[in-house]
């Protein structure tokens, strides 16, 4: 079989994935606190390489193709979205570096920690600040639901302190997880991380904004050129295909007529 | 392959759809008398996991993990944003704005919220029991009933929600009754039932009721009216914003939908 027609197959199945990556990108622009998803490749082994077949007789000039290309976990473009005022006093963003810290769903891993940037927060019926996503309590240093009492919104402080007027009432967990590369997407504007990390982090050097939200840090040209352009993709892969079809086509019923 | 690009899209054309509702409603009640605008909450949806395309080695080592691909967007909720509204001067008696995080409480058919609801729309009436009610079609009463007697002249409201008269003959006010007003943990949890209405529900916790100019409850001012707090300049930009984003989640479906003919046509 023709080594090249593999090659191509995995140009376009790898174009096809990244155009689901940047589709959901671009579907989420407009989603507070979202942070894109970047699709990665890598020229892939030769098969002799790849599966450690290095008894197999080797075909040089095959090898120096390399085996196509392949899928690399997706990174997470963590950079700060833009700050929009809202005027609702319990929205908040962070500015900077940071994740405010929510309480997993009861039942939930309790080695799972849920870290979110999307800071739309209201107060529920029982008094505690809760996401308007998910319903989700916020929590503090200690790991409690923050609560607020009743009476005005409450004024937070840039390192997340609670005050209502003039008192401190509590204070939002802003953290830094060591690495956001462990960090996994859970949907909901959810990042789960291992508790243990959470445990460990320092405060963030983010400062928390009061009346804001920090809108998606996708960005719509590049989502929107990389959406088209892998298509286009896709389309000079299997054109590839084609051409290879066309050529094994040939062998098979011209080169070998003897007349 | 590209079919999830195709779902992804369509998601979010479908939560854009529902913005773009919800943004016509908040510029079509612009002039409705303590309005709140709404907002639109998006969030992303769940992710799967994906295998690695093409094959996996002897050692199951080179299969990336984390490899995935989100599923789009949804509408998570509305949300109601309920920042003071600009009191305006109208000269009307029964007009009355709450300078605060109170609602009115008003009596209304059992079968919406048990029979009570809240408003902030301050354009009351007298209807012809004397009753103090609400300047719409259906003419709810207050709760607790104020009723005004019909020869009743010069009705004043106290800023703490004492509502006075002056009867015919007589130079000393005589008071009619105390205007309530209800607060609660959370308003934005409270349920819209039209006509400026709302009803308690579990999100919003329970109405705690009292007089006005206490605990936060807010004071009333006469002939004033809360006007709707849609910022129309922050409401037309969302809806270009959200027009935009359409017309880009549509050149998405496109772009899915040629890479899918691109595959389906590979063999001719």
């Amino acid at each position: 079989m023709s080594y090249g027609l593999q090659i191509s197959a995995s140009g376009a199945a790898s174009a096809l994935y990244r155009q689901d990556v940047h589709a959901n990108n671009l579907a989420n622009m407009d989603t507070v606190g979202f942070k894109p998803d970047i699709p990665t490749q890598r020229p892939r082994d030769d098969v002799r390489t790849e599966d450690g077949l290095w008894f197999m007789p080797s075909d040089v000039l095959l090898e120096r193709l390399g085996g196509g290309v392949m899928l690399k976990p997706n990174l997470v473009d963590h950079g700060q979205g833009a700050i929009r005022e809202s005027g609702n006093p319990l929205d908040l963003a962070i500015d900077g570096e940071g994740f405010f810290v929510l309480r997993p769903p009861i039942g939930s891993d309790p080695s799972i920690a849920h870290l979110t940037r999307d800071g739309r927060f209201t107060r529920n019926g029982a008094g505690q600040l809760v996401s308007v996503s998910t319903g989700a309590p916020v929590l503090d240093a200690q790991n409690r639901p923050v609560l607020l009492p009743p009476g005005p919104a409450p004024t937070v402080e840039s390192d997340g302190t609670l005050r209502q007027g003039g008192a401190i009432i509590g204070q939002l967990r802003v953290m830094n997880p060591p690495d956001t590369g462990t960090l996994r997407k859970a949907g909901n504007g959810v990042f789960e991380v291992p508790a243990a990390a959470v445990a460990r982090a320092g405060p963030a050097p983010g400062r928390v904004r009061q009346g804001a939200v920090e809108e998606s840090s996708v960005s719509e040209i590049k989502s929107l050129m990389a959406v088209t352009g892998a298509a286009r993709e896709v389309d000079a892969n299997i054109s590839m295909i084609q051409q290879h079809d066309r050529l094994m086509e040939r062998a098979i019923n011209s080169l070998g007529r003897l007349t | 392959m590209a079919i999830n690009a195709l779902y992804s899209a369509s998601s979010g054309l479908a939560a854009l759809d529902t913005a773009l509702d919800v943004t016509a409603n908040n510029l079509a009640n612009v002039n409705t008398p303590g309005y709140k605008a709404s907002r639109t909450n998006f969030q992303d949806l769940l992710y799967i996991e994906k295998e690695q395309p093409g094959a996996i080695n002897a050692n199951d080592d080179q299969r990336p993990i984390g490899l995935y691909v989100g599923l789009g967007v949804r509408v998570s909720g509305t949300q109601l944003d309920f920042t003071q509204g600009a009191p305006q001067f109208t000269g009307r008696p029964l007009d009355i704005t709450i300078d605060g995080e109170g609602f009115f409480v008003v009596t209304v058919e059992p079968s919406l919220g048990g029979g009570t609801a809240y408003t902030r729309a301050g354009n009351f009436a007298l209807n012809s029991d004397g009753d103090i009610v609400m300047a719409n079609n259906q003419g709810y009463r207050l709760d607790p009933n104020i009723n005004i007697p019909p020869d009743a002249t010069n009705i004043s409201i106290s800023s703490d929600g004492k509502v006075y008269y002056t009867s015919p003959g007589e130079t000393e006010q005589t008071e009619a009754g105390t205007i309530q007003l209800a607060t609660f943990a959370n308003p934005a949890g409270l349920a819209q039932i039209g006509t400026n209405l709302y009803t308690q529900t579990d999100a919003s916790g329970d109405a705690v009721t009292g007089e006005p100019s206490t605990d936060q409850r807010g004071s009333l001012q006469q002939s004033f009216l809360e006007s709707s707090n849609v910022d129309p300049t922050r409401e037309l930009i969302d809806l270009i914003r959200t027009q935009r984003a359409f017309e880009m989640n549509s050149q998405s479906i496109r772009a899915a939908d040629e890479s899918l003919r691109t595959v389906s046509q590979l063999r001719r």
